[in-house]
């Protein structure tokens, strides 16, 4: 049986729960312990730490005078990171761009914003956003090679039956991309795409180089003897969508960005993309 | 002289005043198709009594026998002479890279470059291209008259010469009486076109302006100023072995030869229609030159439809130009072979003015295992100009063939031939 004492010890400790219950009701709910771990760790941080190419990938990242990178993958992140109130830090230790996706997967940070397709590979290990680009597949042919290789057959059916070499560009999706949708093909893997990829083909080392179609586009603007050597072949109805991606637990940060992308103007399409890719082509073709 | 003046201001009119060009243009287009109304039933007749008289005289075998020979040898002369003055003035081979990136923008600007458009998943589209044959058997008419309503001139030409044999072997006493309709057909339209050739030195400057007026300026011209060089002077070789031809067989002197062939020469620069020239030829040749009326109405038409010369010296000396442009070796081999599928493109290019006719390029082009897109976006920008050229080519050529094969008229022949006529 409880004692008197007891019971006032309780009714006391009750009277003195009263207060606080009342405090919590009427004061502001603090951030902490609301805000999910992934923005959480953005936000106490006060930056933003961004994944991007350490290489030249025009119009996307390129490096700037000072180091800093420019372009407009990272203009959009700085748009990014003023959005949520915070800094910005750009991680540019990639050499190439399953690199990116794998400083994102170590967690070292916590978004790659730098041209990344999604391909089924990476979906695996990150989470994307919703895609803010989507490309076409586009193949660049040695006219003369093509020419000798169609011998008068339909040119449409030559390329997709493709039966001879293609060059890609190794570390990028287009090598999965390549032997699932050429199985006929012999692939060779570039180091460098027009150092390496654009120069066999237009040498006729290799019948065709497969990259993406603002790539393709851009060889063609940017070497004024191109078109007469090269051709270029769109490949309609496939997709690279290029998107954000972010650790796989990362899913209010997801969210966030893609609604952000939903509701913010829209990030530059194919023709501004090449046109500004045309404009900055110009001293680093250094090696990309 | 009064043409030539008309020239001028036509050219000064385009370059100038080009409102006052196009203003002046549809005077050009009522020349232009005054001069078709009358060309298909003026083919028909002619073809269709000239070989029934052809078959009626003595000489017919040799006659026939000199025709086929003539055509068949200056068709490959041409090809021949393209594929020689390409190897020799080589207008591909070793351009600098300027020259190249001007040909690359060149192939950028034109709208159509061969840029694929491949839909990975489509189904696979049989493209049946119809065997040989059957382009053979299309070029007789299933019906006369319709063919004659689409102008469908190789058809037509198919028709009259059977006919013409035909006719020419049915008793006189029957067939007299088509062979005057024909006649009076052909009489008929030939005084029609002297009538609209009235209107020859207005419609010359209409025409002239328009060409200027709409001329694309000199970019392209620059970019593939080689090859225009080159292929100018192959064709000026070739028109001044016309006119040696010409000045032998007629034995004029050599400048009253040229004349007597000016307006012919005229017409196939401002109309760029070899067919509509046929009438100033057969008319040049005829009473100026005195050459045999008989061989001149019949060699004239088959020799403009049959022996393209202009295409045949392009198609030969373009090819060159590719091979060397993308590095393929000409060898004895290839050269035959370009030699050869000029000659087949050419002889197909019957009815076809201009643009259209480049396409027929893909068949030397093919034969080497050159592309084709590249090369074409190149030849389409220049055509304007080279389309007169080439016109000018298959004219002349025309002429000097109609003198090989005919004869020049002693002044008896023609008074038999008025006889003849009379009864």
């Amino acid at each position: 049986m409880l004692g008197r004492r007891s019971l006032f010890g309780l009714s006391l400790a009750a009277l003195g729960g009263l207060p606080r219950l009342a405090r919590a009701e009427t004061a502001a709910p603090e951030p902490a312990a609301t805000l999910a771990p992934d923005v959480k760790r953005i936000l106490d941080r006060g930056r933003l730490v961004v994944a991007v190419a350490g290489f030249p990938t025009p119009p996307f990242v390129t490096p700037g005078p000072d180091g800093k990178p420019q372009g407009t993958d990272i203009e959009f992140a700085q748009a990014m990171a003023e959005a949520l109130g915070v800094g910005i830090e750009f991680d540019q230790r990639a050499r190439n761009f399953n690199e990116i996706v794998e400083v994102v997967i170590r967690r070292e940070a916590d978004l790659a914003l730098s041209k990344v397709s999604e391909t089924l590979d990476r979906a695996l290990r990150v989470r994307f956003s919703q895609p803010y680009l989507v490309l076409r597949h586009a193949l660049l042919l040695n006219r003369l090679r093509f020419a000798r290789l169609a011998k008068g057959r339909d040119a449409v059916e030559v390329v997709k039956e493709l039966n001879a070499t293609i060059a890609v560009v190794s570390g990028t999706a287009y090598v999965e991309y390549a032997k699932r949708f050429f199985p006929n093909a012999t692939i060779r893997e570039y180091v460098h795409w027009e150092k390496g990829a654009v120069d066999a083909v237009l040498r006729g080392e290799v019948v065709a180089a497969y990259r993406d179609e603002l790539e393709v586009k851009h060889v063609l603007a940017a070497r004024p003897e191109a078109p007469l050597e090269l051709r270029p072949a769109i490949l309609t109805d496939t997709r690279d969508p290029i998107g954000i991606a972010v650790p796989w637990d990362s899913t209010q940060l997801l969210g966030w960005i893609d609604f952000y992308l939903q509701s913010t103007a829209k990030p530059l399409g194919i023709d501004a993309l090449l046109a500004r890719y045309d404009k900055s082509g110009g001293p680093k073709r250094a090696d990309d | 002289m009064v043409a030539g003046g008309f020239l001028v201001l036509g050219l000064y009119l385009g370059v100038y005043h080009k409102g006052a060009a196009r203003a002046i243009a549809p005077l050009g287009d009522l020349y232009l198709d005054l001069l078709r109304m009358c060309i298909l039933p003026y083919l028909l007749a002619v073809v269709t009594v000239s070989l029934g008289r052809l078959l009626r005289s003595q000489h017919a075998g040799g006659q026939l026998r000199r025709l086929v020979i003539v055509f068949a040898g200056g068709v490959l002369l041409a090809s021949a002479a393209g594929t020689a003055a390409g190897v020799a003035l080589g207008p591909g081979r070793n351009l600098p890279p300027s020259a190249l990136a001007a040909l690359g923008s060149l192939v950028k600007q034109a709208a159509q470059s061969g840029e694929l458009d491949v839909s990975l998943s489509a189904p696979k589209v049989v493209v049946e291209s119809p065997p040989l044959l059957r382009s053979i058997a299309d070029t007789v008419p299933s019906n006369i008259f319709r063919a004659l309503s689409d102008g469908a001139v190789i058809q037509v030409l198919i028709f009259a010469l059977i006919f013409g044999v035909a006719l020419a072997l049915v008793p006189q006493r029957n067939s007299i009486i088509m062979t005057r309709a024909l006649e009076a057909v052909y009489g008929a339209f030939q005084k029609i076109i002297n009538w609209v050739n009235y209107l020859l030195p207005f419609a010359l400057c209409a025409m002239i302006a328009d060409h200027a007026a709409h001329s694309t300026g000199p970019g392209p011209f620059e970019a593939m100023a080689v090859f225009l060089v080159g292929f100018i002077a192959l064709a000026a070789a070739w028109l001044v072995g016309c006119s040696l031809v010409v000045c032998w067989r007629s034995r004029q002197p050599y400048i009253a030869s040229i004349m007597a062939l000016k307006e012919p020469l005229l017409l196939a620069v401002a109309t760029r229609s070899s067919l509509n020239c046929v009438p100033a030829s057969v008319d040049a040749l005829h009473q100026k030159l005195h050459f045999e009326r008989k061989s001149v109405e019949l060699v004239a038409p088959l020799a403009v439809t049959l022996c393209r010369y202009g295409p045949l010296l392009y198609y030969s000396f373009a090819t060159v130009f590719a091979a060397q442009l993308y590095g393929v070796a000409l060898d004895a081999h290839n050269l035959v072979m370009i030699v050869l599928t000029s000659a087949l493109a050419g002889i197909a290019s019957i009815g076809t003015t201009g643009v259209l006719g480049l396409t027929l390029m893909a068949l030397p082009f093919g034969a080497l295992g050159l592309p084709i897109e590249a090369p074409l976006a190149l030849f389409i920008a220049i055509d304007p100009l080279l389309d007169a050229t080439r016109t000018l080519c298959i004219v002349y050529g025309n002429c000097a063939a109609t003198t090989v094969v005919g004869r020049v008229a002693a002044r008896h022949e023609e008074v038999v031939d008025a006889e003849a006529l009379a009864t």
